[in-house]
């Protein structure tokens, strides 16, 4: 087991330098000039020349790319000395050299200075210190407002992925009961109506979706809100940026309310593909296992029918559709982009959708790899997951 | 075991007796059967129909259609969907949308189907280092979710029909370069393929006449399939303002269009080039159920 969790690590290595790759490339696609084409056609050349420095396109190729990796690295033997003023070294991440000594600063950094001081790390005694790079979390500046887009990352994140844990919550409970419902009842009228009703699933354009469920439940029921995650002039305490687990935390149920409120529509809009899947990937798998002979020994033997497929049928028939709702999962990152940006849900979908229009490359650049980096973790756990849950599947 | 020489002849005969019209033929009257793929293939054929004939029957110049005096009507007799913002008739935008969709799923399957078929056929062909490098780059680009895939191509190459069909043909190439390889892994291995090789056949004779034609039902079927889910990310692109540009109708264009009239009440604009898509890639995904039924009952869900 051990082995296999270690050679599936080891194959995740190349897949993650070619999405690096990939994502770092995605710059050099820009027809033209980049730095132009993100500044404009009225742009100064003096601007032009700046975006170019910043984003090192002045630079070979390969230099770029290492660039991108780590930034730009300096390496410093310190004296005891120093290692004595940078005691708090480890665990302050951001370090300013004056006058041979080092200072450490946490707060008071604007965004331009955050630009020009270096983030340093001590290794025994030497001072690594670097100036950008993905590896390092550092993900650079956005082009508008020159924002650090780690910074702005982390404030949006948790609303996709309460959005996304949202609507997969959502998926599964109400595609596991169908599928087995459908399997047991095959070719009955539930049966046609639920596998139909799963292909007009995949079949929605789920921004059109979106904008139904707004327009009948937001605007003329008006049950729901029709965007944002809280109504105006509630407070609530940030804690992990996750709304309805920071109102629970601190107790503050008006705020639960209306952040679940705001909830419900877009993580039904964003649940529907994935719903729509899993029903049908639990009916196909549950009817596969229920022609096998341990089912017919189950049943010779007298036990209950339900007790037949809660316990033999459908514990075997779920192996695969873990499989099937961690991609989902995944895939949810992406589809967040259509449903953040109908109901103006603050979220990285809504985020990256603006940049796109406002052609800030930086920030379209970092979100792809993030969802790209989640993606290939979620694939990673599912497939390690598989591997015990199913004792017959080995890493070959 | 050893195998004749007659029966290598007979297995060979066969590979083209089942790549010829009479075997497709039969397998589409198999797929015709069922109540749902027969809704498919109407769906689908109205959506031709529309999509081709369109410029013909209802003729219409996107660039000078503009009466400010009839926006935003609700449907009449006149205007069966309604009238949009700029008092154009969302009937005639709707069927013209078609044009647009129909041409995306066609350019997007040929290109995916194109490259990746073929990559997927050199790297189970070749094997070796070839193969396994084409199939991690495929592995790399299954690391993206498909429309974030796409979005970034498109912003990177700018937003217009062209580039949204090349970057949505690209996304697509990964499953049928995969589709096409264990296609070609498991056939390259049959009798009959010995037998050709026997026989003196080259590779791309071994390729083009006897493993291509016996892995063409799979193709088929992901290729129907995969029309419709490229309707839905050209909608989805259009949806975003990086597909088809203005003042051409395009069905995801117009829903984000409709975004901000809703407010108002004027679901009309929304519905129709909603439910527009939404019938064109169930068409597609009906045809495409059937059609894996009938051709290949392994894959059947």
């Amino acid at each position: 087991m051990t082995v296999y969790i270690l050679r599936r690590l080891v194959a995740t290595i190349p897949v993650l330098f070619g999405v690096s790759l990939l994502v770092f490339s995605f710059i050099h696609l820009i027809p033209g000039d980049p730095a132009l084409a993100m500044l404009g056609e009225h742009a100064t050349e003096e601007n032009v020349a700046r975006i170019r420095e910043r984003l090192g396109l002045n630079e070979p190729l390969p230099v770029q790319y290492v660039r991108f990796l780590v930034g730009k690295m300096t390496f410093e033997q310190i004296s005891p000395d120093d290692v004595y003023k940078t005691r708090l070294g480890k665990s302050c991440v951001k370090l300013k050299k004056l006058e041979g000594t080092i200072v450490c600063q946490r707060e008071g950094l604007s965004w331009t200075d955050k630009y020009d001081v270096n983030a340093c790390y001590r290794l025994s005694r030497v001072m690594v210190c670097h100036d950008g790079g993905v590896l390092w979390g550092d993900l650079g500046n956005s082009i508008h407002g020159n924002i650090p887009v780690a910074t702005e990352l982390k404030r949006r994140f948790p609303a996709t992925v309460e959005l996304s844990l949202a609507a997969i919550f959502i998926a599964v409970i109400i595609a596991i009961p169908a599928g087995v419902i459908s399997a047991i009842k095959r070719n009955s009228l539930i049966d046609t109506m639920t596998m139909m009703g799963a292909l007009i699933g995949v079949s929605m354009p789920i921004f059109w979706l979106a904008i139904l469920l707004m327009y009948v439940f937001g605007l003329v029921l008006g049950w729901f809100p029709t965007g944002g995650r809280l109504s105006v002039g509630m407070e609530l305490e940030h804690i992990t940026g996750l709304y309805l687990v920071d109102a629970t935390l601190t107790r503050n149920w008006p705020a639960f309310k209306d952040a679940l409120l705001h909830l419900v529509l877009p993580s039904i809009a964003l649940a529907t593909i994935p719903l729509a899947i899993i029903a049908r990937m639990m009916r196909s798998s549950m009817l596969e296992v229920l022609g096998l002979d341990y089912v017919r020994t189950a049943r010779a033997k007298g036990l209950n029918e339900w007790a037949v497929i809660i316990r033999h049928v459908m514990r075997n028939a779920l192996l695969p559709v873990i499989t099937i709702i961690g991609i989902q999962l995944g895939s949810l990152m992406g589809g967040a982009i259509l449903t953040e940006t109908v109901f103006a849900w603050p979220g990285i979908g809504k985020w990256v959708f603006d940049a796109i229009s406002g052609r800030d490359y930086p920030i379209v650049q970092s979100v792809t790899l993030l969802v790209a980096l989640i993606f290939v973790l979620i694939n990673l756990i599912v497939d390690i997951s598989y591997a015990f849950l199913n004792p017959k599947i080995r890493y070959d | 075991m050893t195998v004749s020489i007659a029966d290598n002849e007979y297995e060979v005969q066969n590979v083209f007796k089942r790549g010829s019209e009479s075997q497709f033929k039969r397998a589409l009257r198999r797929t015709l059967k069922t109540r749902s793929a027969q809704m498919g293939l109407a769906l689908v054929l109205t959506f031709l129909f529309i999509g081709l004939f369109a410029p013909i029957l209802w003729p219409y110049d996107a660039r000078t259609d503009l009466d400010l005096r009839s926006r935003l009507q609700p449907p009449s007799k006149e205007h069966p969907f309604g009238t949009d913002d700029l008092g154009r008739d969302v009937l005639t935008r709707v069927i013209h949308g078609a044009r647009v969709s129909l041409q995306v799923g066609v350019m997007v399957v040929a290109i995916s189907l194109s490259i990746g078929t073929i990559l997927g056929l050199i790297a189970g062909m070749l094997g070796g280092v070839l193969d396994s490098f084409i199939m991690r780059v495929m592995d790399v680009m299954l690391s993206f979710p498909y429309v974030l895939l796409a979005i970034a191509l498109v912003a990177a190459l700018g937003p217009g029909l062209r580039n949204a069909m090349i970057a949505i043909g690209i996304v697509y190439i990964p499953p049928y370069a995969r589709l096409a390889r264990s296609m070609a892994l498991q056939i390259r291995e049959e009798d009959f393929v010995l037998a050709a090789r026997a026989l003196g056949a080259n590779q791309r004779r071994i390729l083009f006449t006897h493993i291509l034609p016996n892995g063409l039902s799979p193709l088929i079927v992901m290729a129907t399939l995969s029309m419709g889910t490229a309707v839905l990310d050209a909608a989805a692109l259009g949806f975003l303002g990086l597909g088809q540009q203005p003042p051409y109708p395009e069905w995801g264009k117009m829903l984000v269009d409709s975004m901000q009239f809703i407010l108002s009440g004027s679901w009309w604009v929304m519905l129709f080039p909603g439910l527009a898509i939404m019938f064109t890639v169930l068409g597609f995904n009906l045809l495409g159920d059937g059609l894996r039924d009938a051709l290949d009952p392994r894959l059947r869900l």
